[in-house]
């Protein structure tokens, strides 16, 4: 079995949760936010809650913000994408535009990492979007940064810190269910 | 003339239930209470719960529900959960043993489970009758190294609780898990409805 193919999270873990559920940026039509935060031995994972409004004809027929995912091609990326940037508080960070790895000088365990999917979205008169991401490893106790710029959304840079050793609390909660899943890597 | 169309409109009690879920999860960014239990768990199956998100008019949560390794991945797997149509009425059991039974009681004894009409809503529906609501999910129903199947499934509770205990209560016969509660304390699920916020200010809710 490739790495490719192993879960992460894995799905015999049962995640603690660091109860989060703030906006990260918001303008008149335009709302990024970040809910979860569900956290697991080696990780942890997010919602990010979109929703967009008063949106000219184009957008109404098709609404695509995420780079990872479609028919968004970069760099260079087009000012529609969403750029989503986790900060750890030593530092080290991973956006949703960078390949993976992202530095070749740190070894790659301890790089973050990030995942996306999987999600809901639609609409009508505006889009909604809820889509879940995973980032691993756990990060440091301090500051953990989410950041996002949206320039088509009129969104230059905005950022939101939630307390990282909470999440590291939860991740002492979460419950491993069995340790010999074959479909989960060993980390 | 009369027209063949003439008849007003229809609206249902599971019409109305869906459409405050619907615009309640657009229009408002709901608060996150601190919880993750583990329902049931014996050695092949386990009932997670998790996710539990407070909305002005009601809750949600995750179901995690997880088998463990099995000796036949091609073992074909019954669906566990009550759905619109399962169980068949016309295969003679109403509720086998395979289904997953689950509810949610209030401190004041009201309860709500994926028995009765569930997922429909009943017409006669008193105004603070706890209803459950089903959302999305995810799930795999195995793999071919032997792993058991899972599913993540999104339910909501409509109205909010009362303070004091909020049961969870589950009982799976076919997968020998007896009827088991877990309380947790509703002032976690205030909390996080009290939290919520609307997405933009002048949003309806």
């Amino acid at each position: 079995m490739r790495p490719n193919d192993l879960d992460w999270p894995c799905h015999n873990v049962v995640p603690g949760m660091a109860p989060v559920a703030a906006i990260l940026a918001r303008t008149g039509e335009t709302v990024v936010a970040v809910t979860g935060i569900r956290a697991f031995p080696t990780g942890f994972g997010f919602t990010l809650n979109l929703r967009a409004r008063n949106l000219d004809p184009r957008e109404r027929r098709e609404f695509w913000p995420f780079p990872e995912l479609g028919r968004h091609r970069g760099p260079p990326w087009s000012d529609e994408v969403l750029r989503l940037t986790i900060e750890f508080a030593d530092g080290r960070s991973v956006t949703n535009l960078d390949p993976s790895p992202s530095d070749p000088e740190v070894p790659a365990f301890e790089q973050p990492m990030l995942s996306s999917g999987p999600g809901t979205g639609g609409g009508i008169d505006g889009w909604s979007f809820e889509m879940d991401y995973r980032v691993r490893p756990l990060p440091p106790p301090g500051p953990l940064a989410f950041s996002c710029v949206w320039l088509a959304r009129g969104i230059p840079s905005s950022r939101v810190e939630v307390d990282g050793a909470a999440v590291l609390r939860a991740a002492d909660a979460a419950v491993t269910l069995w340790s010999d899943d074959p479909y989960c890597s060993a980390d | 003339m009369v027209s063949f169309f003439d008849r007003p409109a229809r609206v249902t009690q599971f019409k109305l239930v869906h459409a405050v879920w619907r615009r309640q999860r657009m229009e408002v960014l709901p608060g996150v209470a601190p919880v993750a239990l583990l329902l049931a768990r014996t050695d092949n199956t386990v009932v997670g719960l998790t996710d539990v998100r407070g909305y002005p008019n009601g809750f949600v949560f995750l179901l995690r529900v997880r088998w463990g390794l099995v000796a036949d991945p091609y073992e074909e797997v019954p669906w566990p959960f009550p759905t619109w149509g399962s169980p068949d009425p016309l295969d003679g059991e109403l509720f086998p043993d395979e289904l997953l039974r689950f509810g949610v009681q209030f401190a004041d004894g009201r309860r709500v489970t994926n028995m009765d009409q569930y997922p429909f809503v009943p017409e006669e529906l008193p105004p603070d009758q706890p209803v459950l609501v089903e959302g999305g999910g995810v799930g795999s129903e195995g793999g071919r190294l032997g792993r058991g199947a899972f599913w993540d499934l999104e339910l909501a509770v409509q109205p909010l609780p009362p303070p004091g205990p909020l049961a969870f209560v589950c009982a799976w016969p076919g997968r020998g898990i007896p009827e088991v509660r877990v309380e947790i304390d509703a002032g976690l699920v205030l909390d996080a409805a009290a939290a919520a916020v609307p997405f933009f200010a002048e949003a309806r809710s």
